[in-house]
C-alpha cells in the first residue's frame, strides 16, 4: 500500500499504467488503500490540535484551544469528509465522461479519484503543525496533475482534453460541496458549536474536504441510482449529425458562438466591472463624473452599438455560409 | 389598414407614409390645441380632448386592424418590419413606471437610480445575442410553445404557462393602476372610474385585433410618448443652458448642482431644519418606546401648557394655538402610536442631501459595499428579467425573418435608449431648478408650479416652513418622484397643453404595456393551455374566440385587483422582473445553446429558480411577509445583504445549476429534439423541419 502510494506520487506515469492493467476492485481500493491512508492527515490534525491548538487566526489574536471531544469530532469529520470528497470527485469524473466520448466507468472513476488524491494523504503528516495546512494548496496542484495522468491512463480523455476534464470535474465538486454544505448549515446540521466554524474554514482551505459526514450515505445511494438510470440511455447522446449539417455549418455555429461570447464580455465589462469600480471613476468628464456618465449614457450607447454590430455581422455571416433565408 | 396582397416592400413604404402623416397630424393637433388655449379653452376641456382624442385614435387603429385569422391574431401575420417592430417593442416595454417614475427615481437616488437605466436597456443585449433570433426561427406563437417543443411535452409547457401568468399578471395590475392615475389626473374623474375608462381603451385594440391591432397601436403610442417626453425636457434645457440637446448639455448643469450640494450640506439654516427633524423623530421614538404610559403623560403636558398660558393671561393667539394642539392630540393610544410612528419616520429627512453624482454613497466602508452589491444585483436582475419577460420575447415572433428579428432588437433598444438617456438629464435639470430657484425663495413668493402642485397633491410635493424663517430650505421640501415628469412642463414655463400632452404620453406608455401583457396572458391560457393541452382539435375560429373571451376576463380581473389599490404596487413591478428572470432565462438559454439540456432538467430548474426567488421575497419583503405570516426576523432571512427586489440573484444561478446537474443525470433528449435545436440555430437549412405551425 505505501509502496504504491509513493510510486503514484513520485513516478505517476508508470504506476498509472500498472493500475490500468490491474483494474483493481472498487471495494479493495476503499478498504486497503483509502481508509488507512486517509487516517494519516486526520490523526496528524488531531495531534496538532492537541499540541499547538488551532493556529489559523489573525495576527495578534489568541490561538484557539479545543477540548478533547471537539478535537475528536473535527478529526472524525476531516476523515470521513475527505473520503466522501473522493467519492464525489469520482462521481464528477463519471458524470462528465460522455462529454469526452468515454463510457460512464464508475470503477475507473473511483480508481482515479482515490489514487490521485494520494499526495494529500501522504503529505498530511505535516498537519501535526496545523498552520502548515496552507502548504496543502501546493499539494493539491500535484493532485490535479495526478488526476490528469490517471484519466489519460484509464482512457477517460485524450491527452489534450484531460486538463479541461479535470478542471470541470473540480468545479463540479466545489459547486456540489458548497451546495450540500449550505443546505446542511441551513438545516442546522453544521452549526452545532462555535468550534465547528473554525473547522469548516480549514476544511474549505483544504479544498477537498468541504463536506461533513452526514450527507455521505444519501449521496452515494443517489449516485448509484444515477448510475442505473444513465447506463441505459447512453446510446442516444452520441452523434450530432442531423439534417444536412456539414463542417461548414459547424464553423458557422462556432463563429456565432465566438462573436456572441466577445460581445457578452464587452457587455459584462461595461456593466459590472465599470459598476464595481465606479467609486474610483469619479473624475470629471465634461461636467459629469465619469462613473455617472457611463451609467447614464456611455453604457447605453455601447449596448446599442454592440447589438447593431451583432445584427450586421450575423446577417453577413448568414450570406457567407449560405444559411440566409430566401426573400419571403 | 393592411391589405394582404402587397409585397413586403410596398407594405413597408405604405407604413412609413401612414405613420409620417400620423406624426404630422399629431403635431398639428397639439398646435391647434395650444392656439385654442390662448383663446381661452379651459384646462378641464384640454384634458377631456386629449383623453378622447388619443384613446379614440387607438380604438380606431384597433377597429381597422380587427381580425379573426389565427396568425394575424397571435403574431400579426409575421410581417412587421424591423423598424416598426422596434417602435412597438419600445412602447410595449416602457411602462408607466419608465415614463412617469424613472426621472423621479433618478432625482431622488442619484447614481444608484442608474441601476434602472442600465438594467432596463442592457437586458436587450441578452435578448439580441441569446434569444430573439433563435425564437424567431422557431416560430409558433408563445414562449410556453418553445418550452413545450424543446423540453418534450406538456409538463414543461404547463410550468411555463404558470410562470408567464405569474409575472405578467403582477405587471399588468401595476399598469392598469397607472392608467387609472393618469386618467384621473387628466379629467378629474374618480380613480375607479378612471381605471375602467382606461380599460376600455386597452380592450378596443387588443380585443378586436389581437397582436395585429396591438402592434400598430403600439407604434402610434410610441410616437405619442416620445414626443411628450422630449418637448418639455428640450424646453427646460434651453432655459437652463441655452442649448436644445439636453443629453449633451446637462453635464455642465450637473457640475453646478454638485457645487450647490456642497453648499447646502454645510448651510447653517439647512442644519437647523435637519436638527428640528432629528429632534422630533427622537422625541417620537422615545414616546413610542414609552407606550402606553407616555400617551397620558404627553397629553397631560399639552393640557398643562394650555392651562399655564390661560393662568398667565398670555396673548389670545398663543392660547388659541395651544388649544388647537390639544384638539389635534391623538384621541387614543393606538392613534398616538400611528402618529408617532409617522413622526419617527422624519429621521429620514434629517439626513444631509445626497450627492447626485457620487456612486454608492454611505457613511462607512461597509455601507458603501452593501450599496454597491445591491446596485449590481439589481442591474443583474433587471437585465436578465428583461431578457425573459414573455410579452417582450413574443414581439420577436412577429418579424418576417431571422434577419429582421436581429435588426429589430437594435431598433427596439435604440427607441428605448432615446427615452432612457433623456431621463437622467431631466432628473438633473429638475434638481437644478429646485436647488437654485425654489430653495432660498420666500414662502410668500413661491414659483407658480410649486404653489399649485403642493395644493393639488401633498403626497407629490409639500413645503412646510419648519423653522419659521419665511425662506424655503431644501430640507423643508418633501417631494414624490412622479412630480418630476408631471410638473416639468410647468417648471419649464410651458402652456397647459404640454401638461396634457405629458399625461397623454404617460397614458400611452401604460396602455401599450398593458395591451401586450394582457395578450400574453390570454394567449398562454387559450393557445397553450386550451388548444395545446386540453383540446388539440379545436378549430381556429374557436381558438380566436376563446382567446378574446379570456382577454376580457383577465382584463376585468386585473382591473378589479388594481381598483383595490394593492399596497406595494411598485414592488410588484420589480418582482415581475425577478420572477421572469428566474423562471425563464436559464431554461430558454440552455435550450438553445446546450443540446444536452433535458426535459426534467428544465422542469426542475424552472421550479427551483422561481421557488427560491419567491421564498426569498416572502421571507424578506415586509408586505409579503405579512401576507405569508412570516415572523422570523428579517436580519436572519437576508442572504449577503441582498434586498428582496433582487431576489433573482439567487434564483437564476440556482436555475442554471439545477438544469445542468439534472440534465447530466437524466438521458439526453431524443433525436427529434436535437434536430429542433439545430433547426433554431441556423436561419436556413436545406431539408429543414418546419415548426412555425401557421
Amino acid at each position: 500500500m505505501l509502496r504504491r502510494a509513493f510510486a503514484v506520487t513520485f513516478a505517476p506515469r508508470r504506476e498509472w499504467e500498472a493500475i490500468a492493467r490491474e483494474r483493481p476492485d472498487a471495494l479493495a481500493v476503499l478498504v486497503r488503500y483509502v481508509l488507512p491512508l486517509a487516517a494519516i492527515p486526520a490523526v496528524a490534525w488531531m495531534l496538532g490540535l492537541a499540541v499547538f491548538g488551532l493556529e489559523l487566526v489573525g495576527p495578534g489574536e489568541p490561538i484557539a484551544r479545543l477540548g478533547p471531544a471537539a478535537i475528536l469530532r473535527t478529526g472524525l469529520a476531516a476523515y470521513l469528509g475527505s473520503i466522501l470528497s473522493v467519492a464525489l470527485l469520482a462521481g464528477a469524473f463519471a458524470l462528465i465522461a460522455p462529454m469526452y466520448g468515454a463510457g460512464r466507468n464508475w470503477r475507473g472513476a473511483w480508481t482515479v479519484a482515490a489514487f490521485g488524491t494520494t499526495p494529500v494523504w501522504l503529505f498530511g503528516v505535516v498537519l501535526v503543525k496545523p498552520v502548515l495546512i496552507v502548504a496543502m494548496l501546493a499539494v493539491l496542484l500535484h493532485c490535479a496533475y495526478l488526476y490528469h495522468d490517471g484519466l489519460c491512463a484509464l482512457r477517460f480523455a485524450r491527452e489534450g482534453e484531460a486538463p479541461e476534464y479535470v478542471a470541470i470535474a473540480l468545479v463540479l465538486l466545489l459547486a456540489a460541496s458548497t451546495l450540500v454544505g449550505g443546505l446542511l448549515s441551513s438545516l442546522g446540521v453544521l452549526s452545532r458549536s462555535n468550534s465547528r466554524t473554525g473547522v469548516a474554514g480549514t476544511r474549505a482551505r483544504k479544498g477537498h474536504v468541504r463536506l461533513p459526514l452526514y450527507p455521505a450515505r444519501n449521496k452515494s445511494r443517489k449516485t448509484k441510482r444515477k448510475e442505473a438510470r444513465t447506463t441505459g440511455s447512453r446510446s442516444t447522446s452520441g452523434t450530432e449529425d442531423f439534417m444536412e449539417l456539414s463542417a461548414k455549418h459547424r464553423e458557422y455555429w462556432r463563429k456565432n458562438l465566438t462573436v456572441t461570447l466577445i460581445l457578452l464580455v464587452i457587455w459584462f465589462v461595461v456593466t459590472f466591472v465599470v459598476g464595481y469600480i465606479a467609486r474610483d471613476l469619479q473624475f470629471n468628464f465634461f461636467g459629469w463624473t465619469f462613473a455617472f456618465w457611463m451609467g447614464a449614457q456611455g453604457s447605453l450607447a455601447i449596448y446599442v452599438i454592440i447589438i447593431w454590430f451583432y445584427a450586421r455581422y450575423m446577417n453577413q455571416l448568414d450570406q457567407q455560409y449560405d444559411v440566409a433565408e430566401g426573400e419571403e | 389598414m393592411i391589405v394582404a396582397t402587397q409585397t413586403q416592400d410596398q407594405f413597408k413604404s405604405m407604413l412609413k407614409k401612414v405613420y409620417t402623416w400620423y406624426t404630422g397630424g399629431f403635431v398639428v393637433f397639439i398646435i391647434a390645441l395650444a392656439i385654442l388655449e390662448q383663446f381661452g379653452l379651459t384646462r378641464q376641456w384640454i384634458g377631456y380632448i386629449f383623453l378622447l382624442a388619443t384613446v379614440g385614435l387607438y380604438a380606431g387603429i384597433g377597429i381597422m386592424s380587427r381580425t379573426a385569422d389565427i396568425a394575424e391574431y397571435y403574431v400579426a401575420g409575421r410581417r412587421v418590419p424591423a423598424l416598426f417592430n422596434g417602435m412597438a417593442t419600445g412602447a410595449d416595454w416602457m411602462s408607466a413606471a419608465s415614463f412617469i417614475g424613472m426621472a423621479g427615481t433618478l432625482y431622488l437616488t442619484g447614481y444608484n437610480g442608474l441601476a434602472f437605466v442600465m438594467g432596463w436597456t442592457g437586458g436587450y443585449c441578452l435578448v439580441a445575442f441569446l434569444l430573439a433570433p433563435y425564437l424567431r426561427k422557431f416560430g409558433q406563437f408563445t414562449i410556453p410553445d418553445f418550452l413545450g417543443a424543446r423540453y418534450g411535452g406538456n409538463i414543461a409547457r404547463f410550468v411555463g404557462i404558470c410562470c408567464a401568468i405569474l409575472c405578467s399578471f403582477t405587471y399588468v395590475v401595476a399598469q392598469i393602476y397607472g392608467v387609472g392615475l393618469v386618467t384621473t389626473r387628466l379629467t378629474g374623474v374618480a380613480f375607479e372610474l378612471g381605471i375602467f375608462l382606461g380599460l376600455g381603451g386597452i380592450l378596443v385594440c387588443s380585443f378586436l385585433g389581437g397582436m395585429r391591432a396591438v402592434t400598430w397601436t403600439q407604434v402610434a403610442q410610441y410616437i405619442v410618448l416620445i414626443v411628450a417626453y422630449m418637448i418639455p425636457v428640450i424646453w427646460l434645457s434651453v432655459k437652463h443652458t441655452g442649448f436644445p440637446i439636453p443629453q449633451l448639455a446637462y453635464g455642465k448643469v450637473l457640475e453646478k448642482v454638485t457645487e450647490r450640494e456642497a453648499q447646502l450640506i454645510k448651510d447653517p439654516k439647512e442644519l437647523e431644519v435637519r436638527k428640528i427633524f432629528a429632534d422630533r423623530a427622537a422625541a417620537a421614538t422615545a414616546n413610542l418606546k414609552g407606550l402606553p404610559g407616555s400617551f397620558d403623560a404627553e397629553k397631560g403636558k399639552v393640557a398643562k401648557a394650555l392651562e399655564d398660558l390661560k393662568a398667565n393671561n398670555a396673548p389670545a393667539e398663543q392660547i388659541a394655538s395651544a388649544q388647537t394642539a390639544l384638539d389635534k392630540f391623538p384621541k387614543s393610544a393606538d392613534e398616538a402610536k400611528a402618529a408617532w410612528t409617522r413622526e419617527a419616520g422624519l429621521a429620514a429627512r434629517a439626513a444631509p442631501p445626497l450627492r447626485h453624482a457620487e456612486a454608492f454613497p454611505g457613511p462607512t466602508e461597509k455601507a458603501r459595499d452593501i450599496s454597491r452589491k445591491n446596485f449590481l444585483a439589481l442591474i443583474f436582475c433587471l437585465m436578465v428579467g428583461t431578457a425573459a419577460l414573455p410579452h417582450i420575447l413574443m414581439r420577436y415572433y412577429t418579424t418576417p425573418s431571422v434577419k429582421e428579428a436581429r435588426e429589430s432588437v437594435t431598433w427596439s433598444l435604440f427607441f428605448i435608449f432615446l427615452l432612457y438617456f433623456t431621463a437622467p438629464a431631466l432628473g438633473v435639470l429638475a434638481k437644478f431648478d429646485v436647488y437654485t430657484l425654489l430653495v432660498g425663495s420666500e414662502f410668500a413668493k413661491l414659483p407658480g408650479w410649486a404653489a399649485s402642485w403642493s395644493k393639488v397633491d401633498p403626497g407629490l410635493l409639500s413645503i412646510v416652513d419648519v423653522n419659521r424663517d419665511g425662506i424655503v430650505q431644501l430640507a423643508e421640501i418633501a417631494l414624490g418622484g412622479d412630480i418630476i415628469v408631471l410638473a416639468t412642463p410647468e417648471i419649464a414655463g410651458l402652456p397647459y397643453v404640454i401638461s396634457g400632452l405629458v399625461a397623454a404620453g404617460g397614458l400611452a406608455a401604460a396602455l401599450s404595456t398593458a395591451d401586450g401583457l394582457l395578450l400574453t396572458i390570454a394567449n398562454a391560457l387559450s393557445h397553450d393551455l386550451y388548444y395545446k393541452m386540453i383540446d388539440p382539435h379545436a378549430s381556429t375560429q374557436r381558438r380566436v374566440t376563446l382567446s378574446k373571451i379570456l382577454l376580457l376576463v383577465v382584463a376585468l380581473c386585473a382591473a378589479y385587483v388594481a381598483s383595490q389599490k394593492p399596497a406595494d404596487i411598485l414592488f410588484l413591478v420589480s418582482a415581475a422582473f425577478s420572477f421572469a428572470a428566474a423562471a425563464f432565462f436559464p431554461a430558454l438559454v440552455l435550450g438553445i445553446f446546450w443540446k444536452r439540456a433535458s426535459k426534467w432538467g428544465a422542469i426542475l430548474g424552472m421550479i427551483a429558480g422561481i421557488g427560491v426567488t419567491v421564498y426569498y421575497m416572502a421571507t424578506t419583503q415586509p408586505w409579503l411577509r405579512g401576507m405569508f405570516g412570516v415572523t422570523t426576523p428579517i436580519a436572519d432571512a437576508i442572504w449577503w445583504d441582498i434586498l428582496p427586489i433582487s431576489a433573482a440573484t439567487f434564483g437564476v444561478p440556482l436555475g442554471f445549476i439545477v438544469i445542468i446537474v439534472v440534465s447530466l443525470l437524466t438521458p439526453a433528449p431524443e433525436k427529434e429534439v436535437q434536430e429542433l435545436v439545430d433547426h433554431v440555430r441556423y436561419p436556413h437549412l436545406r431539408g429543414d423541419i418546419d415548426t412555425t405551425g401557421t
